[in-house]
């Protein structure tokens, strides 16, 4: 616990968190109601939530970048436009709601344009998502987007961690932070909604409240503050003082509270299992009891990468939790088969740890089992920043 | 439009019944021994129903069938389900803005 807050200043922010988490999401209803659903059953009949990786290549070099630690045997070549419009037609037929593309830097990708008009002509879809470093919106770009996008739901998550030229270098390995800035001002120029995302690390945990300011100037519809996910070479980032994380996310919170845009969507405290140790030292104990854990790994998510394999989630692309592969397989009997996947879906074997002694084993379930894995190559350990685990 | 039962009846051979297009459903099979989430994208209203209702739709969506042979596959499958509940239930749907009653001729 951090020694620079007394108990009743972290008490009042553990308080507008919650009052926070009680008034925020993006999801339309529909998968708020599924993801809720999905608590009481193995996994869904099919995926909500699809994400298609459709390039590994990135014109960026950043430090956590979760797509170089992929541990992955490939024996194909990358899936043709074709063959991804065929994934497109297996994906809508299973009635997919939230579809992201990613990558890599998915604006790379010759053929994306064509990819998203082919998307766009199928009515399953209800939100639709890029995500994106920001640094190759063009003009061209934004009005083919602006053309093709539903305003109401689909975004262009745009990646931007901070402010200051001299840390964004260090984060992402390039000198380009004046590319997203203009590339976000030409997306709004063509009324597009934009997502600014931001990865909390030690390196920005201070100017989360500058970039917020700096969204509402440029008119940006929502923004997530995202914990940083703990790959190997970038652990030394990780903000582990959780009340410190809480306490710059809560004077985010009060300016959103003034200024009503962006609209925060997610925050940097998924509760199980970062901020559990600041939530039982100083909120009611009625409050922890409320909290639980969900992932949607393989339950109610995939992902698939650019030559077809199918993950459960975006931080598992590794050989251990490959279920089959687009290109030999149809999409559903991947999904429905699930081979590797049971561990996810009916629970993970944390006997031998010390979660099971834990009090709040039965909502937590371990938390992240990818945050498990990247550090102790199993899933069946606890998430590894669990600080309740640690201090056991 | 309004629509009632003697309506329905009247033009059931001539009527052909579709999905509207904002409408999107899901079928949960292992969630309450079969749920169907049915979501009207232009409104963001939520329906759920059961396996009958999930069939409905999806003769609906897959045939856009006449009502008379909507009631035919219907009743097919539950012999128990008398033409008024199915008309009564229509009535709903289309209230629901969920259905659109079409003209054979433009079908």
């Amino acid at each position: 616990m951090s020694k620079q807050f007394d108990h009743h200043e972290i008490e009042d922010l553990v308080h507008e968190y919650f009052e926070y988490r009680q008034n925020m999401t993006d999801l339309p209803d529909l998968l708020v109601v599924l993801s809720k659903m999905g608590l009481n059953v193995p996994y869904l009949h099919t995926p909500v939530m699809v994400g298609l990786n459709v390039t590994l290549s990135c014109n960026q070099n950043c430090i956590y970048c979760f797509i170089k630690e992929r541990k992955i045997s490939i024996h194909t070549t990358p899936l043709s436009f074709e063959e991804w419009c065929q994934i497109i037609d297996e994906l809508d037929q299973m009635r997919v709601l939230d579809l992201y593309i990613t990558g890599g830097e998915p604006l790379s990708v010759e053929y994306l344009i064509r990819l998203i008009k082919y998307i766009k002509s199928k009515n399953s879809f209800i939100r639709f998502g890029i995500q994106t470093n920001g640094t190759l919106i063009s003009r061209n770009i934004a009005r083919e987007l602006s053309s093709l996008l539903d305003g109401e739901y689909d975004y262009i998550q745009v990646s931007l961690d901070t402010l200051n030229p001299h840390t964004y270098k260090l984060l992402r390995g390039v000198d380009e932070i004046y590319r997203v800035i203009k590339g976000i001002e030409i997306l709004k120029e063509y009324g597009l909604k934009v997502k600014i995302n931001t990865v909390c690390t030690r390196y920005n945990i201070n100017e989360l409240w500058k970039i917020y300011l700096f969204a509402h100037k440029l008119k940006v519809d929502q923004i997530s503050f995202m914990p940083l996910f703990p790959v190997k070479r970038a652990q030394h980032l990780c903000v582990r003082d959780y009340s410190l994380l809480l306490k710059n996310f809560i004077k985010v919170y009060r300016l959103y509270k003034k200024l009503e845009l962006p609209k925060i969507v997610d925050d940097p405290i998924p509760t199980f299992p970062l901020a559990i140790k600041v939530i039982e030292t100083h909120a009611p104990t009625d409050i922890a009891k409320k909290l639980f854990y969900y992932c949607p790994a393989g339950r109610s998510a995939i992902e698939i990468d650019a030559y077809g394999n199918v993950y459960p989630c975006p931080f598992l692309q590794v050989d251990e939790f490959v279920a089959g592969n687009c290109k030999y397989e149809s999409l559903i009997d991947i999904w429905r088969k699930g081979r590797k996947w049971d561990r996810l879906r009916y629970g993970r074997n944390l006997v031998n740890t010390k979660c099971v002694k834990c009090k709040y084993f039965n909502q937590c379930k371990g938390a992240c089992p990818a945050a498990a894995y990247h550090v102790y190559q199993t899933i069946d350990m606890p998430d590894s920043r669990c600080e309740l685990y640690e201090n056991r | 439009m309004k629509i009632d039962r003697e309506f329905l009846l009247s033009r059931k051979d001539e009527l052909h019944i579709a999905l509207k297009p904002y409408i999107i459903y899901r079928y949960e099979p292992l969630i309450d021994n079969g749920t169907v989430f049915i979501y009207n994208k232009r409104t963001g209203n939520i329906y759920t129903g059961n396996n009958l209702v999930y069939l409905v739709l999806k003769i609906i969506e897959e045939k856009r069938p006449t009502i008379e042979s909507l009631l035919k596959e219907i009743q097919k499958v539950d012999s128990n389900l008398s033409t008024e509940e199915i008309i009564e239930f229509l009535i709903e749907l289309y209230n629901r803005d969920m259905i659109v009653l079409l003209e054979s001729t433009l079908n």
